[in-house]
């Protein structure tokens, strides 16, 4: 059986030090004002009940990815067989439509990767290539579970390597002995916005489900 | 990473039909392109992994960093380390952004303007060494090597510094514990011969097990962690802490109770969050030991709060009850309570009564607890050694003190390092000075600033907030050989600190460094600053000297484990720009000051002797781990228990050792740069519990802790037979001989002498515990504390990755737009950071602001953003943008440490903001200097907030 990578964040174990954020910004050459891993911090309550929330959010690697089927490009993204869902950067041309099709906001426009396709091939039924180089337009990027690194065997994003309250752990849903599925069978564990159908594959231990919902609140800027 | 459906919902109409959708393969491509796969096998590529240490930060995790072509590209936590166990926080992983900043300082230079005018002209290394040489040399032979002050700042990689400095004849030497948290260290110093009390929570452990064998024990055993005025999850320095807390919640269901005013992010995962007033951590901790003593039954399981097995690994207790008890007499004249009472405390900390009995309870009742107070609690506060000294008795007391969970000094189990390359041993030097006419021969130690000087002379931490002072008077020496010498401060040496900013109130400072004698020359006549770091501080400077940034030199961690660790800090890349390593820049000045004439530096203690800095740190190592063969299980049980330890635990697991008996030392074969580097980079010796006592007996071993009776003291100078004892008793000693002269310091709060066992004093600007301050109250409604966030100190605010992370109150992005060169990552080509010039909009990026409790900012109609003046009774003021919300005590305002105000372009983007950031040390009365240590009041401060 192939395998189904998850990323499961325990929020009882999670200290707010934004180690994910920026070992994912380490790994992957991630541009300053755009995250493929970030953290959420929200303050609620009045004094002496005051809360803060930490909430990471990486991309779900939805196992109904809404951010596929738009994509004009057949194969530029796609979920690969390890249920991660990728970008290949030789297909790609830039066209966005992916990024705003994620509700959950896990997509950009990498400012210094220029797109390798020729987006003229597409022009026709893709306006927003319309006219423009490859070397004007950049491609998308998103949280990939470090695939370089899986690629290489080693079965650890960056994020989790350095996750300093070992908070979050990575491995294959299809292997019931792995660490992720034992936690998933006998912890309760909520997704972020089930309701949008997506099916996402980053399961939160949320003792506080508040936690969920402040990290949409306003505070958040 | 915001939820935003409005593309998203234009797409639903075809997401109805996803799941048949991919049942036709199109939403599950089987197999990586071979291009795909072939560009992901380059990007990992082939790396040379080196083990290192992360010396951005003081808590100095293990770290692997992988290198490329000689550029860092990667950076983990290093898995054989145990005090991070393979993980790197924020501020680890972001290195590259500060190794490759184009902030840097880059070559030598030397100022040609007016001291904090910042124009300097660029100059060789020879031109530099030469002009520092020169000086130094006239001063020695004008007023004395003692003129010189070496301030090291960071404590890594000061020893070649102190061995230089100590051989040209000063003892003047000092770093950052100075201004760090002497008053918290001192109940630990004093009891036990340590420093810092940590729960016993770093996981993994390696334990001896019966059968002989040596395993990591991961197991968490802690039930009850109370921090006080501690904030591990974001200031970090003990870094297993973080997962430690956590872990032990999680997994044992210990229960976490945090002290703070502000909800730190550690509070935030409190079970307990208890806000008392500032400066009350004493007041709380004394009411706790007397409920516990109180209530105390041993016939009741529930209220069996004291285990007095305690007496017989201790000395000193019922003189202690005695002066603790004589207390619960008085009245307070703040309140007219009896002291330590439970009304008493609720009183002064705004506490409620039952909230103490509560916590006095659970932590009487619940075992193993540790009870751990920090930097932001008695650290900053001028009656902190109240605090800290109550801080050990309840540990100790209740049976928590270096028990499996509970509570352990790691000052006095961590591996000893350094030894002779630090070159303490040229301070017993004999030297000669002329005092009243008279010739006097002492040692170089006896010219010490503070242990002999008029003021703090059991400032063995030192008294770096009183050099402003010390450069415009000049030292008085009132004890020991040299009594009734003066002297000057004519140099000072600063590197990898910034006490222009740091060292207690920035303008205090900057004042004594600009201050001209009456023919219009400085005072001080040469200022060096040696940094990777183009910090305020180098404004000032005479001379600044670039040194090689953590990733470019080699030492050893300073690490703070529950047992002896000790790893190699790697230099990782040759030292960028024009940087030098400090072996190098020790053997180059000596050279120069011997080639000048000072026949006190000679080429076989310094450049003759290192040929490279692997030399230095070999020597270093040689008396590691130093520590005793103590404690149950016994680390090796196949050597003679209470003997010290030394050497690789490979040579001493194989019984490659020799015994000396007369010493009590077993020696294996000693520590190298070159057993680590095969080794993971780590040297891990074996954990124990209950080192005072005897593994087999119920009695104490006499060779741990290290006191002067090797038992745990509740006295500090006493005399049996002919015989003197204690951790005050030297420096009474010195009092006496001198006829009786009491320091400056003791005088203050009415002391003749260091006191013998328990004593009380009130801290200072605090309106509701010392009488003296009451009349503030009114006009100045708010007490002012500090803190660090991790990502908020000088080196981390260069960082461009930390500053797209908010942390508590006190750095939020509430920025103006602004442009600075930062360095970006780069994903294609050779070089892992570029400099990119970047503009930022507002409220994008953080900065130092000013945080406050939400209902507090309501009634001054302030709402988040606004900017406002705060200002204390001494006219002085600073400017910030508020941040409220119900994480703060009402009545207390908090400003992170040195996180606004910025005034040095060195700083990036954090000097962008300089003038709507708050500077908290602008606000620190100068002249609130700790009666025992002359350690900065920082958190002893009333404000008052108005809109800007």
């Amino acid at each position: 059986m192939s395998k189904k990578y998850a990323l499961l964040v325990d929020l009882r174990k999670c200290i707010g030090c934004t180690s994910c954020q920026v070992s994912c910004k380490m790994e992957n050459s991630v541009p300053i004002g755009h995250f493929r891993a970030r953290v959420d911090f929200a303050d609620t309550g009045d004094y002496p009940k005051a809360k803060r929330h930490f909430f990471p959010k990486l991309c779900n690697n939805c196992e109904e990815p809404p951010c596929v089927l738009p994509c004009p490009v057949p194969g530029a993204t796609y979920k690969g067989e390890d249920g991660v869902v990728m970008v290949n950067r030789e297909l790609c041309i830039g066209c966005g439509r992916c990024v705003g099709a994620c509700p959950y906001g896990a997509r950009f426009m990498h400012p210094h990767i220029p797109v390798k396709n020729d987006p003229a091939k597409f022009a026709k039924d893709v306006p927003e290539v319309k006219g423009k180089k490859a070397k004007d337009l950049r491609v998308v990027d998103k949280c990939d579970y470090c695939s370089h690194r899986l690629a290489q065997g080693i079965e650890e994003p960056a994020c989790v390597r350095n996750c300093v309250g070992i908070a979050r752990i990575f491995g294959d849903l299809n292997d019931p002995n792995s660490e992720v599925s034992k936690l998933k069978a006998s912890v309760k564990t909520l997704d972020w916005h089930p309701e949008y159908g997506t099916k996402p594959k980053t399961p939160y231990i949320a003792p506080d489900k508040e936690a969920l919902d402040a990290a949409d609140g306003k505070l958040n800027g | 990473m915001q939820i935003s459906r409005r593309v998203f919902l234009k797409y639903s109409g075809a997401l109805a039909g996803i799941a048949a959708l991919n049942k036709t393969g199109l939403l599950s491509l089987k197999h990586l392109s071979p291009s795909e796969a072939e560009a992901m096998q380059t990007a990992m590529g082939k790396y040379e992994v080196k083990y290192t240490a992360d010396a951005m930060c003081p808590a100095e995790c293990g770290l692997e960093m992988w290198v490329k072509d000689g550029k860092i590209a990667k950076i983990y936590g290093n898995k054989a380390v145990p005090m991070n166990a393979g993980t790197a926080c924020a501020k680890g992983a972001s290195g590259q952004q500060l190794v490759y900043s184009p902030y840097r300082l880059k070559y030598p230079m030397i100022r040609v303007g007016k001291r904090g005018e910042g124009k300097f002209k660029r100059v060789t290394w020879d031109e530099a060494i030469d002009h520092i040489g020169r000086k130094l040399s006239d001063i020695k032979k004008k007023y004395g090597a003692e003129s010189v002050i070496m301030d090291c700042g960071d404590v890594t990689d000061r020893d070649q510094y102190y061995r230089l400095f100590f051989a040209f004849g000063t003892p003047n030497c000092t770093e950052h514990g100075a201004i760090c948290d002497t008053p918290r260290r001192h109940g630990p110093k004093l009891m036990v011969g340590g420093k810092r009390w940590e729960p016993d929570i770093m996981r993994p452990q390696l334990v001896r097990q019966p059968d002989g064998s040596l395993k990591k024990d991961y197991t968490y055993r802690t039930k009850l962690i109370v921090y006080n005025g501690w904030n591990p999850f974001v200031a970090t320095r003990i870094y297993y802490e973080q997962r430690g807390t956590v872990g032990a919640q999680v997994e044992n269901g210990c229960k976490v109770v945090v002290i703070d005013p502000s909800l730190s992010n550690t509070a935030a995962r409190a079970d307990m969050w208890l806000s008392p007033r500032a400066g009350t951590d004493g007041d709380l901790f004394g009411a706790m030991l007397r409920y516990i003593l109180e209530n105390d039954n041993q016939n009741d399981p529930n209220k069996k709060y004291i285990d007095w097995s305690f007496k017989k690994y201790s000395v000193g207790w019922d003189e202690f009850e005695a002066a603790f008890k004589s207390w619960w007499a008085k009245k307070d004249p703040i309140n007219g309570l009896s002291y330590f009472s439970l009304d008493w405390a609720a009183d002064r900390t705004g506490l409620s009564r039952g909230q103490i009995e509560e916590l006095s309870h659970l932590f009487g009742s619940t075992k193993p607890a540790a009870l751990v107070w920090g930097m932001q609690s008695p650290g900053h506060h001028y009656n902190g050694y109240c605090a800290s000294i109550l801080g050990v008795a309840l540990n100790v007391v209740t049976g928590n003190f270096d028990v499996p969970g509970g509570v352990i000094d790691t000052e006095i189990t961590k591996a000893s390092k350094g030894g002779s390359a630090t070159g303490g041993f040229f301070k017993d030097r004999k030297v000669k000075r002329i005092i009243g006419g008279k010739e006097v021969e002492g040692k170089v130690g006896d010219l010490h600033m503070d242990l002999f000087g008029s003021k703090f002379p059991a400032a063995w931490d030192d008294s770096v907030a009183d050099y402003p002072n010390a450069f415009m008077e000049g030292v008085d020496i009132r004890y020991g050989a040299f009594r009734g010498h003066h002297y000057p401060i004519k140099a000072y040496v600063l590197r990898t600190g910034n006490s222009v900013v740091t060292g207690s109130a920035p303008w205090k400072w900057k004042a004594a460094i600009t201050a001209k004698d009456k023919s219009g020359n400085y005072k001080l006549e040469l200022f060096v600053f040696i940094d990777s770091l183009n910090l305020e501080s180098a404004l000032y400077a005479d001379v600044i000297l670039p040194e090689a940034s953590y990733a470019e030199r080699q030492s050893l961690s300073d690490i703070y484990p529950s047992h002896a660790v000790i790893y190699n800090r790697d230099a990782v890349i040759k030292p960028l720009h024009e940087c030098k390593k400090p072996t190098e820049i020790m053997n180059m000045l000596a050279k120069k000051l011997s080639e000048l004439g000072d026949a006190d530096i000679k080429g076989s203690d310094f450049w003759e002797k290192y040929k490279t800095e692997e030399d230095f740190v070999n020597e270093m190592l040689s008396v590691s781990p130093g520590r005793h063969n103590v404690g149950t299980p016994l680390p090796y049980p196949q050597y003679p228990e209470g003997y010290q330890i030394i050497g690789t635990p490979e040579s001493l697991e194989k019984g490659e050792v020799t015994i000396d008996h007369e010493k009590k030392v077993i020696k294996g074969k000693p520590v190298t740069v070159e057993w680590l580097r095969s080794n993971n980079g780590v040297a891990i010796w074996p954990m124990s519990w209950r080192r005072y006592k005897k593994v087999n007996a119920e009695e104490p071993n006499k060779a741990w802790p290290y006191t002067s009776t090797k038992l745990i003291e509740f006295k500090w100078d006493w005399k049996e037979g002919d015989k003197r004892f204690g951790q005050y008793k030297s420096h009474n000693e010195k009092i006496e001989k001198a006829g009786g002269e009491v320091p400056k310091g003791l005088k203050e709060i009415g002391f003749d002498r260091f006191p013998s066992t328990f004593y009380w004093f009130e801290t200072k600007w605090n309106p509701y515990t010392n009488t003296a301050y009451k009349k503030y109250a009114k006009d100045y409604p708010f007490q002012l504390i500090t803190g660090r966030v991790h990502h908020a100190m000088s080196g981390t605010q260069m960082v461009p990755w930390l500053g797209e992370i908010k942390a508590e109150g006190t750095w939020q992005p509430m920025n103006k737009e602004f442009e600075a060169d930062v360095p970006e990552a780069m994903p294609l080509g050779d070089d892992p950071m570029k400099s990119v010039k970047m503009k930022f909009k507002p409220n994008s990026y953080s900065v130092g602001t000013i945080w406050m409790n939400i209902d507090d900012a309501k009634k001054m109609r302030l709402k988040n953003g606004d900017l406002v003046v705060v200002e204390n009774p001494l006219g002085k003021s600073t400017k910030g943008k508020i941040f409220a919300s119900g994480g703060m005590r009402p009545g207390v305002i908090k400003i992170g440490f040195a996180t606004g105000g910025r005034f040095s372009e060195g700083l990036g983007p954090a000097y962008k903001s300089r003038q709507y950031t708050p500077s908290h040390n602008d606000l620190v009365d100068p002249d609130v200097l700790s009666p025992i240590m002359g350690f900065p009041g920082y958190a002893d401060m009333i404000v008052r907030v108005k809109k800007a």
